[in-house]
């Protein structure tokens, strides 16, 4: 039983011009049984900062709902929004709490920060921090997606082409892996505005 | 069967061995643990004796068949304690009394005071020595608490240093845990949050300081006065201390919200000047200064005569 591949996962981040995109399968497994094809797994704590979480689907839900108790309280002590580096270093600091009985799952933090600068990074599931200037991947299908997307990724793209890649990154890289798929779920990050968008692709 | 019976610090556990000899070497055991135990525990607010004793007890004090004679009860020293009450309790008229009487003590302090400039911070006070065989280089009453935020005081210095470490230890845990300096007023409410526990604890006293804190952070200069009672303000300019009413109204009429850091200075200067018992010199005052570079520092004796010459 590995447990990183409980449930099955693909996460991507992708870096553009003032932009980034996260995107993430629709699978949720128990082994090889399907049980879900819209499981959420990037989640918002606010406009500028989005997070994914692979691994055991019940640390991403946990997880995720810690991380936006603290994100409250931090906007309502500091009557302002958390910046993605500050938000990524309280991140690690809360897996490694954990060090000796982690959360199973590996998050995927996107934001932009100030001057509108995109900002990416992953962890490992006790915080080990890895902040990328191009991609940064998650989940059962990273074999993969570190392939796919060192492939197609060319810097400073704009919105639409950032879409385009980082779908056909996900896509063609999740039909490679048996545990993750079933369709994806992207969101393309702008200044201006939050563009989600659903991927079909093939429903297996 | 013997019983008997120990005795620490109102804590008492009875039991009962089968002869006399295990009965006395129970009872040593027991008076030992309770001893470590409690000073152990004294800083803990949930203590469990039984669990402790069942741990450090040698079990081969105790005969197999007979183990079922050992009777412990014991009752908690903790809830017993002479100090699990407040001593600042309400006054019939509402008030407090020990943090006025607090602020009385912050009132017979040294002066000191704070302007906030429109490009930085300036924080003074009076160090008025006990004794000329005093070695002032030693006696710093200004004190940083991050790379950007400075703190002085009025009232009694050693309950001061004892807030400059929570404090200093409380910037630094934000800092760890978000790697970013923290904010002016997060630290600011934390440092008030101490200050008001100690107004509502067992067995302790508030403060007898109040701090002026300055600090530059992304929202600009700040400059923040804490009480005893635990409120905070944010000031243009304010003082404190044995001339607080003429140092105010002096400050009142000179204070301007254009000013720069160096008129600020000036203005801090004469300020103290206005009270001050003798001669000013750059060895019987303190200044600290923070500017848009972000830097806290506390000016040396010959700056602080550049200044005093600039004044006169």
């Amino acid at each position: 039983l590995q447990i990183f591949e409980y449930n099955g996962s693909a996460v991507v981040a992708m870096v553009g011009k003032n932009c980034f995109a996260i995107a993430s399968d629709r699978r949720l497994g128990v082994q090889l049984q399907t049980i879900a094809t819209d499981f959420q797994r990037i989640s918002k704590i606010h406009d500028r900062v989005f997070i994914a979480l692979s691994g055991l689907a019940t640390d991403v839900q946990t997880l995720y709902q810690r991380l936006v108790f603290r994100h409250k309280l931090y906007q309502l002590r500091e009557e302002r929004d958390m910046k993605p580096e500050t938000f990524a270093s309280l991140v690690s600091a809360i897996l490694y709490e954990k060090r000796f009985g982690p959360y199973l799952c590996q998050p995927v933090i996107a934001g932009l920060g100030e001057d509108d600068k995109p900002f990416i990074c992953t962890m490992d599931s006790i915080g080990a921090k890895e902040l990328a200037k191009d991609f940064v991947v998650s989940g059962t299908a990273s074999e993969s997606l570190y392939g796919a997307c060192e492939a197609m990724y060319k810097p400073d793209m704009e919105a639409e082409e950032l879409f385009e890649t980082i779908s056909q990154a996900l896509l063609s890289s999740v039909d490679r892996d048996c545990l993750s798929g079933w369709g994806g779920h992207v969101y393309v990050v702008t200044p201006t505005e939050i563009k989600e968008r659903i991927l079909k692709g093939r429903m297996d | 069967m013997e019983s008997d019976h120990v005795m620490m610090m109102r804590t008492t556990a009875t039991f009962r061995t089968r002869s006399c000899d295990d009965c006395v070497r129970v009872r040593a055991s027991l008076r030992r643990e309770l001893l470590c135990a409690n000073s152990f525990y004294k800083k803990s607010k949930a203590v469990n004796f039984h669990y402790f004793l069942r741990l450090s007890l040698p079990s081969s004090l105790f005969d197999p068949y007979i183990e079922g004679f050992f009777e412990v009860s014991l009752r908690c020293a903790m809830g017993d304690s002479q100090y699990s009450f407040s001593l600042t309790t309400f006054s019939p008229s509402g008030k407090l009394v020990q943090i006025e009487h607090a602020l009385t003590a912050v009132g017979s302090g040294q002066t000191s005071l704070g302007i906030k400039a429109s490009n930085g911070v300036v924080i003074a006070t009076e160090k008025k020595l006990p004794s000329i065989l005093v070695d002032e280089a030693s006696v710093q009453k200004i004190q940083h608490l991050t790379p950007n935020i400075g703190v002085v005081y009025s009232g009694m210095g050693p309950d001061f240093r004892v807030l400059v470490r929570k404090s200093r230890k409380q910037a630094e845990q934000y800092n760890r845990l978000y790697k970013e300096p923290i904010p002016v007023t997060q630290l600011v409410r934390e440092t008030a949050t101490v200050m008001q526990e100690f107004t509502q604890s067992g067995g302790v006293r508030p403060f007898g300081v109040s701090l002026l804190v300055a600090g530059y952070d992304d929202k600009g200069p700040q400059l923040y006065q804490v009480d005893p009672s635990g409120s905070y303000f944010s000031w243009k300019a304010s003082a404190m201390g044995k001339n607080v009413s003429n140092a105010k109204t002096f400050l009142e009429k000179r204070y301007t919200e254009d000013m720069e850091l160096d008129d600020a200075i000036h203005t801090a200067i004469l300020t103290l000047k206005e009270g001050f018992e003798g001669e000013i010199s750059s060895k019987n005052i303190e200044i600290g200064k923070i500017g848009a570079d972000k830097v806290f520092r506390v000016l040396t004796p010959a700056e602080i005569d550049d200044y005093l010459a600039e004044v006169e």
